[in-house]
């Protein structure tokens, strides 16, 4: 039989039971002196009860100075161990789940070894606590769990699937892993039961659970969370976004931010590409801010670039210092205006605001290539070579122009209208909304401005300029649009009327229809005159142009799957090549190819042969979610814990060394706390009586 | 007149008007007058007056004028009161709110030197400590009584107690046999049996004793509620003690102390007072006239 603690600090309390000797002697010390007739009975009542006083005095003595020891130690959780003899084998084997946390936060380094090393190392030690006969199930878990196990006895097998357990690059959830523990566990009938958790205590894993989401909750399962890892500065990467290009060069919006709200001095960001930097900039972080970092370098065109954006700064979590991407350079964009109110100055004329924002004279980018036509150039030029088709006012169209468009549509292109006061609301009725997804019902002449705040946020458009310059342009009047079907509204005026919608998405057809309310010229207001209209129409050209879609995702978080669907035809095979050249598999359904493991950061290669032969690739990128609050490294306390398994008993351990120990206290020991307060009342209850009767 | 507590006193000035005012509300409280005692010499007649003794009827007086009166005698003879005060060091004492002992034994003693000059008898008085400390032989004048209660108001307390010593001296001293009245604590250095002793002797050689010890009530019992160390009035030794752990025994070992006085003395006849400084007066005047009573029969 021995003891343990677990809160040993608590045993510094013991330095408490001088107290009544202290008291003691300082009470002897500062008596006072009394004059007194004849001492001489008082010296020899002292004589004849010191026998008595002496033992009186002791046994006070003893029982405050035992009954502070009992407190202290009751406080320090003394846990009572039973003695590792024959007597311990004959108790109930004991199961436990072992849950090793593998997200990236465990990456973590403070010192050499990560928190998930620390923790792997932990998780074997740990495997030693118990005995042959005790059942053990293990699961490595972030976001999901992977490597689940059954309850074990064979400790081989355990230990090979610990040690092959890897660092993913998905966020940290404990609601999974706890589901599986109590799942696992209620296949045990065994009466000591517990789950172990070997985490970095990420706060944001704990608050990614609700207590309600889990199942099977026994309250007699022990929940024991050991600790690795220390959290020290961390800065990240968020997002690195394509920025507004220029001639033969690429462009990158870098965001870093700091988590650690300590900030980090000359931190330097890189885009690296092809293995080689690129470019690099050396910027302050402010504390806990963030820095967002536009850098550019050139590259050759229609080539996909890949690399990455890399974050030097030496701090504890190198994962998030690093943001791969995969985004193909701008090629030539033949843009297509319809004139459908042609006039003698180009002024005047309704394309005239459009080629200029989309091709200025000054700094031309190359990228787009606007060609301006009449309406009859619908039926007569081929669409194929056009990415984007602007029909401007133009009054109608014919039922040859519709199928035109439709096809250009199932092709891939897209097409904006901009309505105008040419334009013959019962012919537009008449259109198909696969081609038109609105319906016009008047015109309104109200003045209106753009609310910004209605921009789609998840709409690609509204990611590549600043959408508060949309507030500036003033309207004197509007079509009022009605949107089709499946239609959304983009953008919306501040009386909630439509500015900008998109028609739906049909199978088969990547193409895009969008409907502005007003005209592209000055008819009906100032936006052309506006800043912001050139970097609004650039905006949606490289939109329109990039195809930017759910379905056509070129980044994408660990833990997301990844799907294509080629437009040639069936998919014979397909394979995918992950970072450091592992092979992983793809799976086809329905003509769309998904890639699921994406546990790792990094650039991905997808390889696609469709049944004609014909052989496509493609690489995306794969990054940790580093603004979803994992990167900040927070660590919960065993309160937290508590309060999320409010029934339930939960222990704060820490990984390392002293683990085994402390977890063989938790598991085989019994804690005797309550047994020593209870002890330590009464004694300060007899203390008082003896104190009091003084015997 | 009510009876003067002991308390009371602290706001008196003067020794006598303490004593008077004592003996005269101790008087007033009894039922018959305790000064006139039987003799054959006759003195006057007076008009009888309730709670006089019917014996005391002058009958020829009552058959001749159909008068109710007493007849009165002059006292044969006059009885010698010699009072013993003890002065020591460990008579200034008192715990709180309570009269210092020295006080209270002072007070006694001029009581009873009041009520003796009353009764027109020889007070002589003597005090000591360690040694005699003044000394004053006895006389039968109302001189002597005001003699006798002034000196006593101005003895300090000092000094050690040496009881058996001073007996010794008291017994080659007074010539005459009378009534002895010893007022003192009884710390005698020697032990009580050493005092024990010289009371005996005092006795034998025909003396009639009264013993008044008094002592303060938390002497008696300990009454204090904190450790403290202990410091001697007379001899400076000092002991560190809790009352509250020794209170029973100390006690015990004080009623050992008062107990053997009170067993020898009554074995001895001599008539023995245990004395706290709370008790009021009348208590040891009414042990003294009985005594006195006792004595002149």
């Amino acid at each position: 039989m021995n003891f343990s603690f677990l809160a040993p600090y608590m045993l510094f309390g013991l330095i408490l039971a001088g107290i009544p000797v202290v008291i003691h002697l300082i009470s002897v010390k500062k008596a006072k002196t009394l004059k007194f007739p004849e001492t001489r009975f008082v010296r020899l009542a002292v004589k004849r009860t010191q026998k008595k006083l002496k033992l009186i005095q002791l046994l006070l003595l003893l029982l405050r100075v035992l009954a502070i020891i009992l407190l202290v130690l009751a406080f320090s959780r003394v846990i009572l161990n039973p003695p590792k003899t024959g007597a311990a084998k004959k108790e109930e084997p004991a199961a436990a789940a072992f849950l090793l946390d593998s997200s990236y936060s465990m990456g973590c380094s403070a010192g050499g070894k990560t928190a998930f090393e620390e923790a792997k190392n932990s998780c074997l030690a740990a495997l030693k606590v118990f005995h042959e006969d005790d059942r053990v199930a293990f699961c490595s878990f972030s976001e999901t769990v992977k490597d689940g196990t059954g309850l074990e006895l064979d400790r081989e097998k355990l230990g090979t699937k610990i040690r092959s357990s890897n660092l993913t690059g998905k966020k940290t959830s404990f609601l999974s892993a706890l589901n599986f523990g109590y799942t696992v566990l209620k296949e045990s009938r065994s009466a000591n039961k517990q789950i172990v958790i070997f985490t970095d205590a990420a706060a944001h894993g704990l608050n990614m659970t609700s207590p309600s989401e889990i199942k099977d909750f026994d309250a007699d399962v022990k929940v024991i969370v050991a600790s690795a890892g220390a959290a020290g500065a961390n800065c990240g990467i968020t997002d690195v976004l394509p920025a507004a290009s220029l001639p033969g060069k690429a462009g990158f919006n870098i965001s870093v931010k700091d988590f650690s709200g300590k900030g980090a001095s000359s931190a330097e960001v890189s885009l690296y590409s092809g293995g080689e930097r690129k470019v690099f900039s050396k910027d302050d972080i402010p504390a806990g801010g963030v820095l967002s970092k536009n850098l550019f370098f050139g590259v050759p065109e229609n080539v996909q670039l890949v690399g990455y954006a890399g974050l030097s700064g030496g701090d504890c979590l190198i994962t998030d210092d690093r943001f791969y991407f995969a985004s193909s350079v701008k090629r030539k964009v033949n843009v297509l205006l319809i004139d459908g109110d042609p006039k003698l100055s180009q002024f005047n004329s309704e394309t005239f605001f459009l080629k200029t924002a989309l091709s200025p004279e000054v700094s031309k980018d190359p990228g787009i290539v606007p060609s301006v036509a009449a309406p009859a150039g619908l039926l007569t030029l081929d669409l194929s070579v056009f990415k984007v088709i602007f029909l401007c006012n133009v009054e109608e169209l014919s039922q040859a122009a519709e199928r035109r468009i439709e096809v250009f549509l199932q092709e891939g292109g897209n097409i904006v209208f901009f309505p105008g006061d040419r334009v013959n609301i019962s012919a537009y009725s008449a259109v198909s909304r696969n081609v038109f997804p609105a319906a016009i019902s008047k015109f309104s002449g109200s003045e209106n401005t753009i609310n910004p705040i209605t921009a789609q946020q998840d709409c690609g458009l509204f990611k590549r300029f600043d959408v508060f310059g949309l507030m500036k342009p003033k309207f004197f009047g509007n079509l009022d649009l009605i949107p089709a079907a499946g239609a959304k509204v983009l953008l919306a005026f501040r009386d909630g009327a439509p500015f900008l919608i998109e028609g739906g998405q049909r199978a088969n057809v990547p193409g895009r229809t969008l409907v502005f309310s007003v005209p592209a010229d000055r008819d009906l207001g100032d936006f052309p005159l506006k800043p912001v209209f050139l970097p609004f129409t650039k905006a949606l050209v490289e939109y329109l142009a990039g195809n930017e879609g759910a379905s056509s995702k070129s980044q994408i978080k660990c833990g997301e799957v990844f799907m294509r669907e080629p437009r040639g035809g069936r998919v014979k095979s397909a394979s995918v090549r992950g970072p450091g050249d592992s092979n992983l598999s793809a799976e086809v359904s329905d003509g769309k190819v998904f890639v699921k493991e994406t546990e790792e950061p990094g650039i991905y290669k997808l390889s696609v042969v469709e049944a004609g032969g014909a052989q496509l690739s493609e690489s995306f990128a794969v990054n940790v979610d580093a603004a979803s609050g994992e990167s900040a490294l927070e660590k919960f306390g065993p309160l937290d814990l508590k309060a999320l398994l409010k029934a339930g008993r939960v222990e704060l351990i820490k990984c390392g060394p002293g683990l085994a120990v402390e977890l063989e206290l938790i598991v085989r020991g019994r804690e005797i706390s309550s047994l020593l307060f209870l002890a330590a009342l009464f004694l300060l209850a007899l203390e008082g009586a003896v104190a009091v009767r003084k015997l | 007149m009510p009876s003067i507590k002991p308390v009371d006193l602290t706001s008196l000035r003067g020794l006598e008007l303490k004593a008077r005012l004592i003996v005269d509300g101790f008087l007033a409280g009894m039922h018959t007058s305790p000064l006139k005692g039987a003799s054959l010499d006759f003195a006057e007649h007076r008009e009888y007056a309730p709670g006089d003794d019917l014996r005391k009827l002058d009958w020829k007086v009552l058959g001749r004028k159909d008068k109710l009166f007493i007849r009165q005698y002059r006292e044969e003879s006059t009885l010698t009161a010699n009072i013993l005060l003890d002065i020591s060091g460990s008579m200034n004492y008192s715990s709180a709110g309570l009269v210092k002992k020295n006080e209270y034994a002072a007070a006694v003693a001029a009581s009873l030197v009041y009520l003796t000059s009353l009764q027109q008898d020889r007070i002589g008085f003597l005090a000591f400590s360690d040694k005699i400390e003044e000394m004053l032989p006895p006389r039968a004048s109302y001189g002597q009584a005001s003699a006798v209660i002034k000196t006593i108001e101005n003895l300090p307390p000092s000094g050690k107690t040496a009881v058996f010593r001073m007996l010794e001296a008291a017994g080659k001293l007074f010539k005459k046999r009378g009534l002895v009245i010893l007022i003192s604590d009884l710390y005698d250095s020697k032990g009580p049996e050493e005092t024990m002793k010289y009371l005996r002797y005092l006795a034998s050689k025909g003396n009639d004793l009264i013993i008044f010890q008094i002592l303060d009530r938390s002497e008696l019992g300990l009454e204090l509620d904190e450790p403290f160390l202990f410091e001697g009035l007379e001899d400076k030794d000092v002991i560190l003690a809790n009352p509250e752990l020794i209170r029973h025994e100390y006690r015990r070992v004080m009623e050992e102390f008062t107990g053997y006085f009170s067993k020898e003395c009554l074995k001895s006849g001599i008539d023995y007072r245990l004395l706290d400084n709370t008790l009021p007066f009348s208590v040891p005047l009414r042990a003294f006239l009985a005594r006195r009573e006792k004595l002149l029969k």
